[in-house]
């Protein structure tokens, strides 16, 4: 999604007296000459400056491009399902994997964004369940990575190598 | 997508039973996670895993250790404290109360089940070789003249292990400890790097730390901060002897789970880490890399935590760094 | 003295060559699955090794984090996805080639310059360890910060078309930085209660979200850009070394700087690499230009430092006990179980053990070379494989190297985050690498400004008492002051010329 540079000046401008501001409400515990508020007053002011200047050089030519560039997934509801499934499915990803394991729930992410990109279900239901047995097994049955088991959670002593 | 609302029921149904199931007497009789507060490699990393050895060794069961170490350890602490109380998710418990005075946690005596300790290493306080401080009361007499004039490294982060009992120390002293120059580091190594590049005086870490250096002829060790002086290092002195004021202390690590869990549960796992403790493969192993071994059974652990709190407390509002003063 | 036969026949072990080969495998794989990372690899090693006899422990993770930073190139060659913090200084060099159908000039040039630059880092190793380890003891918070300001001015070099956005990326890395715990007095900053935040952003996670996962929404609707080059992949390796040649200077040059700032504790592969690509845009004649040759200069100098700060870091480890990153953090602690204590009398009581170490170097570096062209061949094969598999299964790695950096969930939910950020500031011309350069050297500066003021009690005029301080400090200065005014300078010559035209 392309927005004016003015908009994006406007932004980091934004951002940066946020947190310069929130910066003074640090307060030392010690009488330090620097405390903690000192770096971010100073990364915060550096940001909104550069933010400003960003925005000086969006006004002198603002009537050349455009406020908003539409991105490709608003063209259709396909491209818009195939972009936001992907932070989509990292967030089911947090919500379930210690309810349902991450067998369980890699093989639901795998075979939903694959069918989602317009290959067979049942093929994409097939791929997603091998790749998810094989990272499981891989990291952690071998590599130790602690991944819930979910279901399997009782059983899961043996399954660890 | 019918079929994935079919996995999903069929999922949910698994999970009904795996919780129905009923909990039996034997601990464990499944993997258990033991947290520990810092990244892998270090010395919290080591003896955590070292004792997962024998725990695994002895029941059959993994003993999974889990590297959180950000922030300090607050993940880490948060996450088993808030864990189910059913011993099969516990931690490492180390140095705690400061977290509470920063304002970083809440984290109290009273926040954990501890199970016991394993380990207990005094601090000790290391200058550089060519130094004008020959000794800790060299360090008193310097403090007492002005409080200000040392730069004292905490080996660490401050108000933290090192650091604390050595303010203690010299709060017995009668120093002006709120106007004492203490300078975090990234960790013992970094403040040793800083004392050898000259930035600064005085470093307050472990010994076993210091080998490699003491070994090349770069640094000191005036005083270390236990009841007696240790096995491998019979040359230095301790505060007691130096300065006649019994202060001691150091870090620790523990095995705690999150608070009010059984006391039966408790006492199987504290008989399973004791056998872990024992074991000849243990013993070696903290003695090899300079760790002290040392037992404090769970009523002692208990004690003893309250013990850390109170000290803390009392440093930290002398220091004037404790946030919440009470 | 020295016996070669003895390290020699310490090598010549088929347990010890099985187990370089191994972790070279293993190393390879992690490195080169986009979302796993080098720092995931050695983590994940840590419980396998630290039980282990002591050679074949150390090899190991020797060898698996050689292969791991050099495989960390190649998703950031194919598919603009970094391995490394330090290779996102490069992945846009490195991916415009593979745009060009130059994939294999890319990764053939950071293979060649990783392997010369471990091999540059070895030999410093062998013959002047100690020495080189006095040296690196020299530096106190001072002459860090200045290193770290130093480190910053590249962000004007990866900045693209805009300096200014190319500074506001920059700014942004360095607020994020200060997410978490002031490094202090431990006060929280900006985490508004979650405990989460406590700990600040990992470095990992974010890099993940910034680069994989935009680079996963950006393709969302199509092929990968890289894709269609990959079948260009000849047999031209045994050409292409001729046509490498040329650098040889910016090699070495990045082999030295990364093995003194490896040599530096707690400055490791990320900063070394970085520097190594400013001094390489700034200093070499051939870096300086914009065109394929000084893209090839950049990567191999930057590619160079980063395999070559690897051994720097044994320097201080072996000579004093001091790690200067967290690999080597862990080959302390399991020397010192096995009773192979770091010190310079190691080098006196024990030189056989020190010498098969640094000779494992030798080998491990040597390995790239065949090992890396088949790993290549072998990721240019998976990416024929049809775009709408292999994008999920990369976004399901980023989210298990995310998990295995950190053990948290929190980690995850950053990648969505970032990736989406991300994606924005691409879409407009917001450059991704200042920002990560930022959240690298951030807290490094952060942390060591504030010490030294505590240490002059304020008095700003250390910074250039110390006399190695001072020097640094001052070639810092001017470093950014030509990299602003030719950047400033630069560009308005440019406007000049567009508005003539």
């Amino acid at each position: 999604m392309k927005v004016h540079d003015l908009i994006v000046g406007m932004v980091f401008m934004l951002l940066g007296i946020f947190v310069a501001a929130y910066s003074r409400t640090f307060a030392a515990p010690r009488n330090l000459s620097y405390g903690p508020g000192f770096f971010p007053l100073l990364v915060g002011t550096g940001l909104s400056l550069v933010g400003l200047a960003i925005v000086w050089q969006g006004l002198r030519n603002h009537k050349t491009s455009p406020i908003v560039v539409p991105p490709d997934w608003t063209k259709s509801a396909r491209f818009a399902l195939r972009f936001w499934i992907i932070p989509g499915v990292i967030v089911f990803y947090i919500a379930f994997v210690d309810l349902l394991g991450f067998l369980i729930t890699a093989t639901l992410i795998l075979t939903s964004v694959i069918a989602a990109s317009g290959a067979p279900k049942t093929k994409a239901l097939i791929v997603g369940f091998l790749v998810a047995a094989v990272m499981n097994i891989g990291f952690a049955s071998i590599l130790h990575v602690p991944l819930p088991w979910g279901p399997l959670t009782s059983i899961s002593g043996w399954l660890i190598w | 997508m019918t079929s994935i609302r079919n996995l999903l029921t069929t999922a949910a149904a698994c999970v009904v039973l795996a919780v129905a199931t009923p909990a039996r007497a034997e601990w464990p009789e499944r993997p258990v996670t033991l947290i520990a507060v810092a990244g892998a490699g270090g010395g919290s990393d080591y003896t955590m895993r070292l004792l997962a050895r024998e725990l695994e060794e002895n029941t059959g069961q993994p003993f999974n250790v889990i590297n959180q170490g950000q922030g300090g350890g607050v993940i880490g602490y948060t996450t088993y404290s808030t864990a189910a109380k059913d011993g099969y998710t516990l931690g490492q418990l180390s140095p705690f109360a400061q977290f509470k005075l920063l304002g970083q946690a809440d984290f109290t005596s009273e926040s954990f089940t501890p199970v016991a300790q394993f380990n207990a290493d005094p601090a000790a306080v290391h200058v550089a070789a060519n130094s004008k401080i020959k000794s800790l009361k060299d360090i008193v007499a310097t403090l007492k003249a002005d409080p200000s004039s040392l730069k004292i490294s905490c080996g660490g982060t401050c108000s933290a292990s090192w650091d604390i009992p050595f303010v203690s120390l010299m709060l017995e002293e009668g120093v002006d400890v709120a106007k004492i120059n203490l300078i975090p580091a990234q960790g013992s190594a970094a403040g040793l790097q800083e004392l050898v590049s000259g930035g600064i005086d005085v470093v307050l870490c472990s010994i076993p730390e210091t080998d490699s250096l003491t070994s090349a002829g770069l640094v000191k060790t005036v005083g270390v901060l236990s009841a007696e002086r240790l096995e491998k290092y019979p040359d230095v002195p301790t505060a007691e002897e130096e300065t006649g004021k019994a202060v001691t202390g150091g870090t620790w690590r523990g095995i705690a789970g999150p608070a009010g869990m059984d006391p039966a549960l408790v006492a199987q796992i504290e008989a399973a880490v004791h056998k872990a403790f024992n074991s000849e493969r243990f013993q070696s192993g903290m003695k090899d890399r300079g760790f002290g071994a040392v037992w404090l059974g769970t009523a002692d652990f208990t004690a003893f935590i309250k013990q850390h709190e109170d000290q803390t407390k009392r440093v930290m509002n002398a220091l004037g760094t404790a946030e919440v003063a009470d | 003295m020295v016996n070669p036969f003895t390290i020699l026949q310490q090598i010549n072990d088929p347990h010890l060559l099985l187990v370089i080969f191994a972790s070279a495998v293993y190393g390879l794989a992690i490195g080169a699955i986009p979302g796993l990372t080098a720092l995931m690899a050695t983590a994940l090693l840590v419980p396998f090794i630290i039980f282990m006899e002591p050679l074949p422990a150390i090899a190991s993770i020797i060898t698996a984090s050689a292969m791991a930073i050099f495989a960390g190139d190649i998703p950031g060659a194919m598919l603009r996805m970094p391995g490394t913090p330090a290779s996102a200084a490069y992945t846009d060099d490195a991916h415009d080639l593979t745009l060009k159908g130059k994939t294999v000039m890319a990764l053939g040039a950071g293979l060649f310059a990783s392997a010369a630059g471990g091999l540059l880092s070895a030999i410093v190793l062998t013959l002047a360890a100690p020495s080189l380890a006095r040296i690196a003891l020299a530096f106190s918070s001072v002459e860090y910060f200045w290193l770290g300001v130093l480190g910053l001015s590249c962000a004007t070099f990866v900045a693209g078309p805009s300096l200014l956005k190319g500074l506001a990326s920059l700014f942004l890395g360095l607020s994020l930085a200060t997410i978490g715990m002031d490094p202090v007095s431990g006060i929280p900053r900006f985490t508004f209660g979650s405990t989460n935040l406590m700990g600040g952003l990992g470095l990992i996670p974010v890099l993940i979200g910034l680069f994989a996962i935009s680079e996963l929404l950006r393709n969302a609707n199509a092929e990968f850009h890289g894709r269609a080059n990959t079948h260009r992949m000849g047999p031209i390796f045994s050409t292409i070394s001729e046509r490498l040649w040329p650098h040889k200077v910016g090699v070495l040059r990045g082999g030295l700087i990364g093995t003194v700032v490896g040599a530096l504790p707690g400055a490791g592969s990320d900063i070394a690499a970085w520097i190594s690509y400013a001094i390489a845009r700034r200093g070499s004649r051939i870096g300086r230009n914009d065109d394929e040759k000084g893209a090839v200069e950049r990567i191999m100098s930057a590619s160079a430092a980063n395999n070559a700060s690897l051994g720097g870091a044994y320097i201080p480890a072996t000579v004093f006990g001091i790690p200067g990153d967290a690999i080597t953090a862990i080959v302390i602690s399991v020397m010192f179980i096995k009773g192979i204590n770091p010190g310079p009398t190691l080098f006196l009581n024990n030189p056989e053990t020190i010498y098969t170490i640094f000779a494992i170097f030798f080998i491990a570096n040597l390995l790239i070379v065949p090992l890396g062209i088949l790993c290549i061949r072998g990721f240019g094969l998976i990416l024929k494989l049809p775009t709408n598999y292999v994008s999920p299964v990369i976004l399901m790695f980023c989210i298990l190297g995310a998990f295995s950096v950190e053990n948290t969930l929190f980690a995850v939910g950053l990648i969505a985050l970032f990736g989406v950020l991300g994606y924005l500031m691409e879409a407009n011309g917001v450059p991704l690498a200042p920002a990560i350069l930022g959240l690298i050297l951030g807290p490094l500066i952060e942390q060591t400004f504030m010490t030294t003021m505590l240490k002059s009690q304020g008095d700003l005029t250390i910074f250039f008492e110390r006399p190695i301080a001072a020097a640094i400090g001052v070639f810092t200065i001017v470093v950014w002051l030509a990299a602003i005014g030719m950047k400033a300078f630069g560009g308005a010559a440019k406007r000049e010329m567009h508005s003539h035209v």
